[in-house]
């Protein structure tokens, strides 16, 4: 094959390009999610699709930074393609936030481009749809935030997605006690559930019941029910050190899950409560993120369809000290489980050049009705 | 048939080892008459047969939920999974090796194979006529990785088999490659010089599949384990 004819036949990875029905419905999905986030008091944003690279030194995972395209402007500066929203979008409203402002609201739809490889075909995550709470630094906000994404995602698949809900601060609160060199190794094995990996990194500082508690409190998947006993009874078994301050934030996430619970009939959703699960191995794919960190699941996607959580200090990265929450949603990924929406039927009126006017004020007049009319023109016909 | 688990698992010998421990958690997987999909609908669960090198990728997609398969295939992948448990079986090493003489030169005083590649200095591996160390293997990401981790540059050429051809034939100095017991090294002339990993088989689930049946998939995992009598570090 030509490189002539795969630039014709073939696409660049890190995009994806929708067509006729399919960009219809994922317009029609957008618009509809975009009016339930503003039924909220979000207001839309747009962040730029460039900025500078180096803006985001130290805030991207590693695993990010070799998806992100790169480019050189005219000028010389390293310019990086919108690659995460969350990220892009703080840059840009930090230079406009000020304090007055806060707590602020904002929702963003709009296209991503990372790299992927060719042969994964499973990525769908170009578009993204995410709300975000500037400002907020407490309990509420979360379950603000928790609760619209339950209501988004369930307007579109409704009982169907389950949100696992962790903790960042746990997770770092575990990972300091370990030596520098075996950090990573006992993220890594959090992060793919590798139980034995964990057990095995949290021993070379801790004793094999401390390990063992801390594996089984990490990384096992709960309701409410079972995680405050669970939770409760490795807390005596647990390094003394940390005792305090994880059961601070396990007291949080239980509070926040029990508050979420209440609030799934008030939401109107068809989520029942056990929709809701406490998964401490989610702490967050990024460096930024902080405390409460969540994703969703839907039977039938091979991803995560929406995921979020705190991310304290980002903002402050940037320049304006203001904590945040929010969440982003795999906009395609959900789309591909909605219920087939029917596209409208649109009637077709026959014109030429003889009597175009005429037909033109005819179908005017159905569209006024709320119609869809279209033409159809004769071979070799011209409209006046 | 929705509720049916469904597991990729590999062609070949591994298969014939794990079916034993799965029929003994009363899992009984019938790959009859070259079918490449059997389903034991009393145990819910339903096992796809695929290429070894092919299962990251039908795990990856959710066409499997879970799958049985190396650490060196999964490295090559790239693709992120859950992983269950380590299997007591199909263990094997990442080694590097080179022809018997040269091996010689480099393990000369020692009684025993280096523990890492920088036991060996860099220097030492380094090609007299042009200064460069190369390495013909099928597992190119592994062995990228291994080297500009320990700070070595490394030339990787790619080769999908008989990799033991390329110190013999001239291609590159030194090879990576699986080992198990050494004879098809001996049988060419080469010698390992370091091992670089051991190689563990995994049994893995894609994340998402994971988190929407985590119930269901312990508990399988825990009557393997205790099938297999090893500790699934619950």
């Amino acid at each position: 094959m030509t490189t002539h004819t795969r630039a014709i036949l073939d696409q660049p990875t890190g995009t994806e390009g929708l067509y006729l029905e399919d960009a219809w419905r994922h317009r029609n999905t957008a618009a509809r999610l975009g009016a339930l986030l503003e039924s909220w008091g979000y207001l839309p944003v747009n962040s730029p699709m460039i900025d500078y690279h180096d803006a985001f030194a130290g805030l991207v995972s590693s695993e990010l930074a070799r998806e992100i395209y790169r480019l050189i402007d005219r000028e010389g500066e390293l310019i990086a393609i919108r690659s995460d929203a969350t990220l892009f979008l703080a840059k840009h409203m930090a230079r406009f936030l000020r304090p007055d402002m806060l707590p602020l609201r904002v929702y963003y739809s709009e296209a991503i481009l990372r790299h992927a490889r060719r042969e994964d075909i499973s990525r769908n995550e170009y578009f993204q749809i995410g709300a975000e709470l500037v400002g907020s630094t407490g309990l509420a906000g979360e379950l603000e935030t928790l609760s619209l994404v339950l209501k988004t995602l369930d307007s579109v698949v409704p009982g169907r997605c389950v949100i696992h809900i962790g903790h960042r601060h746990i997770v770092d609160i575990v990972i300091d006690t370990l030596e520098s060199q075996n950090r990573q190794y006992c993220l890594d094995a959090l992060k793919s559930h590798d139980r034995q990996s964990l057990r095995r990194g949290l021993a070379e500082t801790h004793t094999r019941d401390e390990a063992a508690a801390l594996t089984r409190l990490l990384t096992t998947i709960h309701g409410q029910t079972s995680f405050r006993d669970l939770a409760h009874g490795e807390l005596e078994h647990l390094p003394a050190g940390m005792v305090d301050a994880v059961r601070s934030d396990v007291d949080h996430i239980l509070l926040l899950c029990n508050l979420l619970e209440q609030a799934l009939p008030v939401l109107e959703t068809q989520l029942k409560s056990d929709s809701i699960r406490i998964d401490l191995s989610e702490f967050g794919s990024q460096s930024y993120h902080t405390g409460l960190a969540f994703r969703a699941y839907v039977e039938g996607a091979e991803a995560s369809v929406a995921s979020g959580g705190r991310y304290d200090s980002l903002y402050g990265h940037f320049g304006i000290r203001s904590p945040a929450v929010g969440f982003s949603i795999m906009l395609r990924r959900l789309e591909r489980l909605s219920p087939m929406e029917p596209l409208p039927d649109v009637q077709i009126i026959p014109a030429d050049s003889t009597d175009f006017l005429k037909q033109l004020a005819v179908a005017e007049a159905r569209r006024r009705d709320g119609d869809r009319v279209a033409f159809s023109f004769a071979p070799g016909e011209e409209p006046v | 048939m929705t509720d049916l688990l469904t597991i990729a698992l590999p062609k070949g010998r591994l298969l014939d080892q794990l079916d034993s421990y799965l029929r003994e958690t009363g899992i009984h997987l019938s790959f009859e008459d070259r079918k490449l999909i059997a389903t034991d609908t009393n145990a819910g669960i339903r096992g796809f047969l695929v290429k070894n090198s092919d299962l990251p990728t039908y795990v990856h997609h959710g066409i499997a939920g879970l799958g049985v398969c190396g650490e060196d295939v999964l490295y090559e992948s790239g693709y992120d999974f859950v992983r269950l448990l380590r299997l007591p079986f199909g263990r094997t090493r990442m080694c590097m090796a080179t022809v018997n003489q040269r091996a010689e030169t480099l393990l000369s005083g020692r009684n025993d194979l280096p523990k890492s590649v920088d036991e060996l200095g860099i220097d030492s591996l380094l090609d007299s006529s042009d200064g460069r160390f190369s390495v013909s293997t099928k597992f190119v990401e592994f062995t990228r990785d291994y080297f500009h981790r320990a700070g070595i540059p490394v030339d990787v050429i790619r080769l999908n088999g008989s990799v033991e051809l390329a110190p013999v034939l001239g291609l590159t100095p030194y090879i990576v490659d699986l080992v198990e017991t050494g004879s098809t090294l001996r049988a060419n002339k080469l010698s390992v010089i370091c091992e670089l990993k051991q190689i563990e088989v995994s049994i893995i689930a894609n994340p998402a599949y994971y988190k929407l049946n985590h119930a269901r998939i312990d508990r399988f995992v825990s009557q393997l384990s205790e099938s297999l009598k090893i500790d699934s570090g619950n």
